[in-house]
């Protein structure tokens, strides 16, 4: 190779080494930081979790102590709180996973018309921003009052029902969306199969399809559920005076931040963290084969 | 001791104009229950020893006392006759017996901001369970207001302008939130029939408020005063508002998100007097707020949390509570802070927290119970002590120097007759305005 | 054969009904409520009545459109710094994960079991003025006296950049994973460049997924007020923070709603904008 080709290749050799330092060392540093970044506000938490309580607020260390951890729901009203988020959270995802689920199921495996605008309009609520579905809810449950058909005190005053109303309606586009990436590809012909064996519709549904379907059931489920335990916004608006615990966090901000505070929130994370860890142990222990499929579904939700 | 009656003496010893008269029903307001109260402070604020609990909420100067002439009992008259004649007519109330009331028991649910009453680890609350051993009545004690009107948003005005119950028995809230309650009748008549000390041993400074004759709505809990919270370390002394608008703090000051508080201090700083401010005062006092907020001074306007930028550093002058910076801020030693509470010279806002309890409340006699519980001097004294703001019950005083000498030098709980002479309410206008300002401050801090 | 099967059309609609009668009752009807509440005149003590009033839009808006601006320059800022900071973590985690892919993806997510006020809250620890960064940095004279990290524009945007990092990098992420290595060996072989290669190959591949996450990014921000309340100061207030205040603090709820309107409609425009752009069943993610 002579003149400008062989110029070429010499350059294209040199940003090769370039390139291929930035691969080697730069990035996988790159990634490191990042996910330091990420870490770090939640190492702060955790640490600040053992601080001494005997400050007004949880803003600056004072000494470790491991006194608030045991005793972490010794706040007034923080109990109460912990346990409306847990239950509006555990009823939420129950119910919208069911709706969602049929939702799936329907947009999946069948054929009518009206899909698009119900794409569409499962669609729409995570396109929302949540201070708008909040907000649009609150106007409905003030509204509600002014409707001969709606018995008194069914949504005003607000209280658990209406978060409860609020963290169903916006689960639902969760699981839904969740649902139809893993009923993709859902072999129909077992259940076709099934049939032909003699069963009918109710038991193929229980013994075939629904143990296949499962473990998206299961993500979507999880999904909705962390949704609903840290959800802010939507919830500030739809309380009243109910508490759920992340309301009990921005109260307190202005009260002063109680060491228990850091310490309920490490818990549901040591939680969160042991679920997921504990799913995927069991799901490479079922179906080794699938892991991998399921990984990449659940990268994309 | 100091008198009391000089400082009004010398007031009344002056011509006697409109603005005098005003400016006189103020000062008499506040020196007749400084009398009650007694006082040996100093000028400035003195960390009181005793740990101080927190004052969670935004409070607001008072309209006790304000543009009621000086001898107008006579709305409130009928019911203090009754409750004097009831009572001890002598100014030092002696600890009086429990209520002679049929006794009651059961339990009422008590919505009070943080750190407003004692407390121990635990959280245990020695006041409450001696008021439960006493009457059989158990107490559930929340602090759920952080802010008058997120409370009244979030837990009183929804269910009670469907005419529901709220779910509380009794609330803790500042005087112009209750003055609303009072106009829209959310609030039920405190019934005091039986009850030996309330009215009776209300200080008489309380008992001209024109929106709550006879005081059978509003029993005031605790009242306090607003000025310059400051970290001395970093700033040393400071004693004038101009701090506020001062460009060498720009960026580590805060104001409070409570209208009057933060107007009252501009306006003081412009020369005005809040308890008869005019709109255009209003206006320029706004104006004033505005550019503090615009020019960057101002890092954020806080309710309560501005302790906790204090305590972080990031603010060092602060628009303040007086019991707030006593017992809330720990100095870190390590990094020199010292936390002060200032009255300016300018003056500062004075303002009164009320029990009420919301209409349409199961629990009212219990409720009923407890004020007449609290209003027994050696009970509001044990309060008091813990909570460092400015007692309204007369001869708690007494019981609090029995408790512990110190007290008396704790200049904010016994404010002095100089600090007296600067301290103002906030002017009790019709609710019409009170919205209209309420929103032209929202609109000046950036919301 | 049962009647399900029979009737598979009618099956279908069955299975829908539940839940798309309930997103019609809470989500849709609402927003149709909310509406009609910014029509209302009125107070809360007093009552409110449907007046019809649709003087209050151009009203709002007049009025804050300081905080709109505001709310669109950050969430635009934030989502261009989202997918600065997560393009090459998608991408490294894509194409040099290996086995560690789904630990690293767990690592990217984890962060995010806990409370986003208590994470927000941790930065505001963090970056304290004379805290454990600034602090230090101050002392050896690196850093003026009076720099401050927190309540300024620019610790908003880092926090909602922060809170929204994982929705910009998981479709990246899906996007980039996609991607067949024998298409960038064929380049390789055609003689294209490491740039080239990336450039003419993995980006545009990758547009789907920067498409999705910009709007899982863009649109949540815009509507966001926690991280411009505990981290901002009263010059850096988003068009969320005045609809809180309207709805919680002032009991001003025509105008709450009425700017919570715009909001939506303003949003939706912008992504029905953007479905045309690159399809709708790609956004909606409807299957054929």
């Amino acid at each position: 190779m002579r003149g400008p080709a062989r110029e070429t290749v010499k350059q294209g050799r040199r940003v090769r080494r370039l390139a291929h330092l930035l691969d080697r060392w730069l990035l996988p540093l790159y990634a490191l930081l990042a996910v330091s970044y990420l870490a770090l506000p939640v190492l702060v938490m955790i640490l600040f979790s053992f601080n001494d309580p005997s400050g007004r607020s949880n803003i600056s260390w004072r000494g470790f102590s491991l006194e608030s951890w045991f005793d972490p729901l010794g706040q007034p009203g923080l109990a109460e709180a912990v346990t409306t988020s847990l239950a509006v959270a555990l009823f939420a995802t129950l119910a919208a996973t069911v709706l969602g689920v049929l939702i799936g199921l329907a947009l999946v495996r069948h054929r009518f018309r009206g899909r698009s605008s119900i794409n569409l309009l499962i669609f729409l609520p995570m396109s929302t921003p949540e201070i708008v579905l909040g907000v649009s809810l609150l106007t409905l449950f003030l509204a509600s009052t002014q409707f001969a058909f709606v018995p008194e005190g069914t949504f005003f005053p607000l209280g658990f029902h209406t978060i409860l109303i609020a963290h169903i309606m916006f689960n639902i586009s969760y699981v839904v969306v969740t649902m139809r990436a893993r009923l993709q590809g859902f072999p129909r012909h077992l259940e076709e199969a099934a049939m032909d064996l003699g069963a009918n519709e109710w038991t193929t549904f229980w013994r075939v399809t629904f143990p296949l379907i499962l473990p998206g059931v299961m993500a979507a489920a999880l999904l909705a559920f962390s949704l609903s335990i840290d959800d802010y916004v939507i919830t500030v608006f739809t309380s009243g005076q109910a508490t759920t615990f992340p309301l009990y966090i921005y109260g307190s901000q202005q009260r002063g931040i109680p060491v228990q505070v850091n310490v309920v929130g490490t818990i549901i994370f040591l939680v969160a963290v042991g679920m997921v860890v504990l799913s995927t142990l069991l799901q490479r222990w079922q179906r080794p084969d699938r892991v991998e499929a399921v990984e990449m579904e659940g990268a994309r939700t | 001791m100091y008198d009391g009656p000089d400082a009004l003496q010398k007031v009344i010893g002056a011509p006697v104009t409109r603005r005098r008269m005003l400016q006189l029903t103020a000062v008499t307001g506040v020196s007749a229950f400084l009398a009650a109260c007694g006082t040996t402070g100093t000028g400035t604020s003195a960390p009181s020893g005793t740990p101080g609990a927190t004052v969670g909420r935004s409070l607001s100067p008072t309209a006790s006392a304000t543009g009621t002439p000086v001898a107008s009992a006579t709305a409130g008259a009928s019911a203090t006759a009754v409750a004097s004649a009831r009572a001890d007519a002598t100014a030092s109330a002696e600890p009086t017996a429990v209520a002679t009331r049929a006794p009651v028991s059961g339990t009422f649910r008590w919505a009070n901001w943080v750190g407003y009453i004692d407390r121990e680890r635990g959280p245990r609350y020695p006041t409450l369970e001696r008021f439960t051993q006493e009457t059989g009545v158990t107490v559930e004690y929340e602090q759920a207001v952080d802010d008058n009107e997120s409370f009244y948003a979030a837990d009183l005005s929804g269910p009670l302008s469907v005419g529901q119950s709220t779910g509380w028995d009794l609330v803790v809230l500042t005087d112009w939130m209750m003055q609303r309650l009072v106009a829209r009748g959310w609030l039920e008549q405190i019934d005091t029939n039986g009850l030996q000390n309330y009215p009776a041993n209300l200080l008489d400074a309380y008992k001209t408020r024109e929106w709550d004759p006879g005081n059978l709505y509003a029993a005031p809990w605790q009242s306090g005063m607003t000025g310059i919270g400051h970290d001395r370390g970093a700033t040393g002394e400071l004693d004038s508002l101009e701090v506020f608008w001062d460009p060498q703090y720009a960026g580590r000051m805060t104001y409070l998100s409570e209208m009057q508080d933060t107007i009252g201090l501009a306006a003081l700083r412009l020369g005005f007097a809040p308890e008869t401010l005019t709109q255009e005062q209003f206006d320029q006092a706004l104006a004033e707020v505005a550019r503090g907020v615009d020019e960057g001074l101002v890092r954020q306007l806080a309710g309560n949390s501005y302790v906790d930028v204090m305590a972080l550093g990031d603010a060092i002058v602060a628009m303040a509570w007086s019991g707030d910076v006593q017992g809330l801020l720990v100095p870190d030693q390590g990094a020199g802070q010292d936390f002060q509470w200032v009255l300016p010279r300018q003056g500062g806002m004075l303002w009164t927290d009320n029990m009420g309890i919301p209409k349409g409340a199961a629990n009212k006699a219990q409720a009923e119970a407890w004020i007449d519980f609290y209003y027994r001097p050696e009970i509001a004294a044990v309060v008091e002590a813990w909570v460092n703001y400015v007692c309204p019950v007369k001869g708690a005083d007494e019981e609090m120097l029995a408790l512990d000498p110190a007290l008396a030098e704790n200049a904010l709980i016994f404010p002095t007759p100089d600090m007296l002479a600067r301290l103002h309410p906030f002017a009790a206008t019709d609710l019409d305005t009170a919205q209209r300002w309420q929103d032209a401050f929202a609109d000046a801090i950036g919301l | 054969m049962s009647w399900f099967r029979r009737h598979p059309t009618a099956t279908a609609y069955l299975l829908l009904a539940p839940g798309i009668a309930y997103l019609a009752i809470f989500y849709l009807y609402p927003t149709l409520q909310m509406f009609l509440v910014s029509l209302w005149t009125g107070t809360v003590e007093a009552g409110y009545q449907l007046t019809f009033n649709f003087g209050i839009y151009p009203q709002a808006l007049a009025q804050y459109s300081d905080h709109f601006l505001r709310s669109l320059l950050y969430g635009a800022i934030a989502t261009l710094l989202t997918f600065l900071i997560g393009f090459p973590l998608a991408y490294f985690i894509a194409f040099r994960g290996g086995r560690y892919k789904s630990l690293l993806l767990f690592l990217v997510i984890a962060p995010f079991f806990t409370s986003f006020l208590l994470r927000t809250l941790s930065w505001r620890i963090i970056f304290a003025d004379q805290g454990l960064a600034l602090g230090p940095l101050k002392d050896l004279d690196l850093l003026p006296e009076e720099f401050r990290l927190t309540a300024t524009p620019s610790a908003v945007i880092a926090g909602i950049t922060y809170n929204f990092l994982p929705f910009m990098t998981l479709p990246l992420y899906v996007a980039l994973e996609r991607i067949p290595p024998n298409l960038l060996e064929a380049a390789e072989d055609l003689y294209a460049g490491t740039w080239q290669r990336f450039r003419r190959v993995t980006l545009p591949l990758a547009l789907p997924g920067v498409f999705a996450g910009t709007l899982l990014t863009f649109i949540p921000a815009m509507g966001d007020f926690v991280n411009a309340e505990l981290l901002g100061s009263p010059q850096s207030q988003m068009i969320g923070n005045v609809i809180q205040a309207r709805f919680l603090r002032v009991s001003d709820y025509p105008t709450g709603a009425a700017l919570s309107f715009i909001l939506m409609a303003a949003i939706l425009v912008g992504v029905f904008i953007y479905a045309r752009v690159v399809g709708t069943e790609e956004l909606t993610g409807g299957t054929s």
